[in-house]
């Protein structure tokens, strides 16, 4: 970040720490991230068994198997909160990425190309007409159930903005200085692309991704939630809060556990990504990529 | 800024105190049954929830009264020949249809036919008869070609297929040809403009309906409307169903999950309705046409894969008050009850169904689960189903789904890929289950038969010579053997017994104890 | 003007064409009989046969395309699986549900989204600026379903102010129709006022910067009336761009919210056609919001033309 790269050279942790100390709302968020990515990676050894059930002891009150208490099928719910972070951020990686891969490549294209703008602008316009919801569901009701599923339904509809972003980018780049230069000298393809403007479109690029991740944390809990797309023996933050609709007056805390720790996760994303924006341009001052 | 802020807060204000929920109430009965009415023919499909709603707006020759005795409804009375083979039926004065027009022999004649082809013990009835037509417009013959002592308990059928009464213009078409008008002549009409499906069914007091003198006796006697409106709302969130009861927004749950119960506590807008005769089982349905269970082995190994405890468990957790364990195929507390071939099914064995399993041969074509969400009893079941099926070395393909569509989805006969299906969770009635002649499960009609389409000649034989007896002591051992093939045959798997607590508006009071919900008769308290 | 409205018009309906192939497609290439579905209960593979004919499912995919389009642009979308009902009246049925869900979350949204926007931009960088957009990102953090059970458990269960669910019709009274929106709109307009807030704030930052807006300080106007009128009313292109690509998010929203309320809208439509396989009815309904969707962004170009007289073709 901009920041680190002070002038003045201190030892690596002391900067860290100082600027900690100066953005105390970054560092929270990425410490979060971090938590939640090793509680995701260790889980295993963190938690007990999320699956198992137990209709004997299903709803009953926190005890010294079940800190957080046990589902109406008797499950560990504190297991499956914490393995439900993986359900989350296997989600939003994997959609942040594929996204990132494909709105870049169409989009530089789009950008490139005159007839390649003309059609991507045009299935772009389509795509983005249909509710991305609504697209995500149908996606994930054809296909069969699976977390591949979801990750798939819930990319397509992020794709076009990503395409979007990168197509104005890349159409601002074209006329810049070192670009023409280039093209006047005969670079073009794939060095052209790699060398001048692959490199500008990083920055608003990393900050949709972010804002990607954080809507497909949300968009796969919206998904479970309804009952569309992954199995609902599998542990997911989405799915845990539609199996407590139904005991939610009596057990409140089964809807709550995993709604604050999605609502800290995403939260934690949203202001990454915000930082990130400030960061490549704080003029934009949080304008917020939509 | 503050005129703005001034108005919120006389908005939020006028939110609050306008209006009570639902100010003409009184006059509204509001109902939230199990599942959605998504179709107005009660003879096209057996689903309870149609059956229920058919109940307000149709009529029936004959009815159960609360002894379990068939009564005269429709009729005014009837006359048995002396050699038995005659039945000669009067109609009661005027009878109307909803469109006006007076129910006359030919429209019961029609409806009885359209019914006699669908129903099991309507289809027995016909396969008796000789014929059955209008002597004039009050009179209807019944002309059997031999004496048959279940004529009457078939036309006095309580539950699906119940032989409702429409006109003879609608009844003219095939059962698979679902009615799209309601047209009966039942104590309320529906409002069809005003029917949204997946959301409310709406109905109306039908002003020309001539109840019976006798007071109501479950399914017989007098049909007083005493509401001007009545709407079926489908609520899917069963907790949310419980608030809006608590609430006052709606007056009646069909089947309140055991979860919920203790919402109830210190209410004194709504309370619980324990009804042991509206009670269900649990039952695991099985297709014979389609692999892996086309062969009885594996079938056998289902059985051994499953036990009941888990299920009742998942379903009623604390509860214990409202089921029991019971793998009899006539129900336990019935004179048919048994417990003959019943070891499989109450003993859970993985190994011994893994070793079934290879013997059979099972080549891991999976189960296809469709597990419905919007049936709590079902919804638990399906959960529970799984784990288990997977221990036993059986391999799922599970699928999210609703109680409407699984419905609609039993009745293919296709591949699973083809919108058939292997197994589904339904919950016969008391009714029709303590009976070995309306028992859908030891009838063994193959393709004729109901879902699943277990055929079975040994199963045919006994209930042909069921039927045939009168003598309780032959028809105790007949039914035993029934249960005995029927337990090896495998059509279904007994997954517990069932009351059903229903959660009921106090203002209410005139609920009739029955197998199946009734309306009539039910009033706002003064 | 008129030229303008035409030759927006006319670029949709390639975008609508498009649209169109691409849900037919999606619904069609799933595995299963659409025959044997839709024939249903007790079927005989004569009538099975039937609708295969009736329904023209032998003839290839372009063809089926071209039936079900023309009889669309009719307003003929066909019957739906599950209730053998038309489809159009089932979308008719659930118009008035969802439009008022929207229209009143809309007006929340804005009646809390420019304020907190107007404010954080005037005191920006002081603490009350960090705190609204702190409020601002923790609103589309939560998702909208989460709000929803907590404001129904304060208002409803708790407070008995509200009811619990379900939706009463303008017809019974506009008293009963707003209160029974009331917490749905209101945990919508939330997530939505979150992202209005930032938007407006932005752009409105954006606009302080100008020249015109310092040459009007130097004139002596309070920041106040800058602010107010002349900022806002630049500052309102960004914004309706903004709810009008947000209608997107906000149809999204409210598909969960009729799930999570009981709300018999065309958000619940879909969502239980989906699940339900209801293929004529999912075609249907996409097809309408993406309409919708197309129509709010031809409105939302035009009023650019009411903020700002220079964009104009």
């Amino acid at each position: 970040m901009a920041m680190l790269q002070a002038a003045v050279r201190e030892p690596g942790a002391a900067r860290l720490l100082r600027y900690a100390r100066r953005n105390p709302a970054t560092t929270i968020c990425c410490l979060i991230l971090l938590a939640l990515l090793l509680v995701a990676v260790f889980a295993p050894l963190i938690a007990g068994d999320p699956i198992k059930i137990d209709p004997a002891r299903r709803l009953t009150p926190p005890d010294a198997e079940a800190i957080w208490g046990r589902d109406h099928l008797g499950r560990d719910v504190f297991a499956r909160a914490i393995y439900g972070t993986r359900i989350s951020m296997l989600v939003g990686f994997s959609v942040a990425f594929l996204t990132t891969v494909l709105g870049v490549t169409i989009g530089i294209y789009a950008g490139l190309s005159r007839i390649g703008s003309l059609v991507v602008m045009r299935l772009t316009d389509a795509m983005m007409a249909i509710p991305a919801i609504l697209l995500a569901i149908a996606f994930a009701s054809i296909l069969n159930a699976g977390l591949v599923t979801v990750i798939i339904a819930i990319t397509i509809p992020e794709v076009p903005r990503m395409v979007r972003l990168v197509r104005s980018v890349v159409l601002g780049v074209r006329n810049q200085p070192h670009v023409t230069a280039a093209v006047s000298i005969g670079t073009s393809g794939l060095p052209l692309v790699w060398r001048h403007i692959l490199p500008n479109t990083m920055g608003p690029v990393l900050v949709q991704a972010t804002y990607a991740c954080a809507s497909a944390i949300i968009a796969s809990a919206v998904l479970s939630f309804l009952g569309v797309g992954i199995s609902p023996e599998v542990p997911s933050w989405g799915g845990m809060m539609a199996d407590a609709r139904s005991v939610f007056r009596l057990h409140p805390m089964l809807m709550l556990y995993p709604g604050v720790l999605l609502s800290l996760l995403v939260l934690s994303v949203n202001i990454l990504g915000d930082r990130l924006s400030d960061a490549l341009d704080p003029r934009k001052s949080r304008r917020g990529a939509l | 800024m503050r005129v703005r802020s001034l108005a919120a807060v006389a908005l939020a204000a006028a939110l609050v105190l306008g209006g009570s929920v639902g100010a003409n109430a009184e006059s509204v009965l509001r109902l939230r049954m199990n599942g959605d009415i998504n179709s107005v023919d009660p003879i096209a499909t057996t689903n309870f929830t149609i059956r229920n709603s058919a109940y307000l707006i149709y009529d029936t020759l004959f009815a159960l009264d609360a002894n379990y005795q068939v009564q005269p409804q429709m009729a005014e009375g009837y006359t048995l020949s002396d050699d038995q083979l005659t039945y000669t039926i009067t109609l009661r004065d005027g009878l109307r249809f909803h469109d006006g027009s007076p129910v006359t022999a030919t429209d019961v004649v029609a409806s009885l036919e359209r019914w006699g082809k669908v129903d099991g013990l309507g289809k027995i009835l016909f396969s008796k008869a000789a014929s059955l037509t209008a002597a004039d417009d009050k009179t209807v013959v019944l002309q059997m070609n031999e004496p048959w002592g279940q004529v009457l308990p078939a036309l006095g059928k309580i539950s699906s297929n119940v032989p409702f009464i429409m006109p003879a213009r609608l009844a003219a078409q095939d059962p698979s040809d679902p009615v799209k008008e309601p047209i009966g002549s039942g104590p309320y009409k529906m409002v069809v403009d005003e029917w949204v499906p997946g959301s409310v069914a709406v109905y109306e007091k039908f002003a020309d309906y001539v109840p019976r003198p006798e007071p109501a006796s479950m399914a017989a006697g007098g049909k007083v409307a005493n509401f001007d409106r009545v709407e079926i709302r489908y609520i899917p969130d069963s907790a949310q169903a419980v608030d809006a009861l608590l609430n006052g927004e709606i007056d009646w749950i069909e089947d309140v999950g055991a979860d919920l119960l203790p919402l109830f506590d210190g209410s004194d807008t709504a309370h619980i309705q324990v009804s042991p005769q509206a009670g269900n089982s649990l039952q695991l349905v099985v297709n014979h046409l389609n692999p892996p269970f086309d062969n009885p082995k594996i079938r056998q190994a289902l059985q051994l894969a499953l036990e009941q405890p888990p299920f009742m468990q998942a379903i009623f957790g604390e509860q214990t008050q409202l089921y029991q364990i019971c793998a009899a195929v006539f129900f336990c507390g019935t004179p048919f009850e048994s417990d003959i071939n019943t070891d499989r099914i109450l003993h859970r064995d993985v190994d011994q169904a893994k070793a079934l399993l290879a013997e059979a041969g099972y080549d891991g074509t999976p189960v296809f689960l469709p597990h419905v969400t919007d049936i709590p009893f079902h919804d638990h079941a399906y959960s529970v189903l799984k784990p288990m099926l997977e221990e036993a070395g059986f391999k799922v393909d599970e699928q999210m789904t609703d109680w409407a569509s699984v419905s609609t989805r039993r009745a293919s006969k296709e591949p699973v890929d083809k919108g058939g299906w292997n197994v589904f969770f339904t919950g016969w009635g008391f009714v029709d289950q303590s009976n070995p002649m309306t028992n859908v499960y030891v009838a063994g009609q193959g393709l004729n038969g109901w879902f699943g389409w277990a055929d079975s000649p040994e199963l045919r034989d006994l209930r042909v010579k069921f039927a045939e007896t009168t003598d309780p002591g032959e028809q105790k051992q007949l039914a035993e053997d029934m249960q005995r093939v029927a337990y090896d045959l495998v059509p279904f798997v007994p997954l517990g017994q069932a009351s059903i607590a229903q959660g009921v508006a106090s203002n209410l009071e005139g609920f009739i104890e029955s197998p199946v919900p009734f309306f009539w008769n039910v009033k706002r308290k003064d | 003007m008129l030229n303008y409205i035409a030759g927006r018009i006319a670029s949709a309906i390639p975008i609508l064409l498009l649209v169109a192939i691409f849900i037919f497609s999606l619904v069609n290439v799933t595995p299963g009989d659409p025959a044997v579905l839709i024939a249903g209960d007790n079927a005989t593979p004569a009538q099975v046969e039937a609708i295969r004919e009736r329904l023209r499912l032998d003839e290839p995919l372009p063809v089926r395309f071209f039936v079900w389009a023309g009889n669309a642009v009719r307003l003929d979308l066909g019957e739906s699986i599950y209730s053998s009902q038309p489809v159009t009246r089932l979308i008719a049925q659930r118009l008035e549900p969802t439009f008022v869900l929207a229209t009143v979350t809309l007006i929340l949204t804005i009646l809390i989204a420019l304020p907190l926007g107007v404010v954080a931009a005037w005191k920006s960088n002081t603490w009350i600026d960090r705190s609204i957009m702190a409020f601002a990102v923790l609103g589309f953090s939560v998702p909208v379903f989460v709000i929803g059970y907590l404001l129904v458990y304060v208002f409803s269960v708790r407070l008995k102010w509200l009811p619990v669910q379900g939706y009463s019709p303008l017809a019974d009274g506009v008293l009963g129709t707003l209160r029974s929106v009331a917490l749905p709109s209101l945990a919508l307009a939330l997530v939505f006022a979150a992202l209005i807030a930032r938007v407006t704030r932005a752009a409105l930052l954006e606009v302080l910067s100008e020249n015109h807006i310092r040459t009007a300080r130097a004139k002596g106007l309070s920041t106040w009336r800058i602010l107010v009128i002349h900022a806002l009313k630049n500052a309102g292109v960004p914004v309706i761009t903004v709810i009008g690509i947000g209608f997107a998010t906000l149809i999204g929203g409210v598909v969960v919210t009729e799930s999570v309320f009981n709300i018999p809208g065309i958000g619940r439509l879909t969502v239980d056609a989906i699940t339900r396989r209801d293929y004529p009815v999912v075609q249907g309904v996409i097809l309408f919001f993406s309409v919708l969707l197309i129509v709010i962004n031809i409105l939302v170009d035009l009023s650019y033309a009411l903020f700002d007289p220079r964009v104009k073709g």
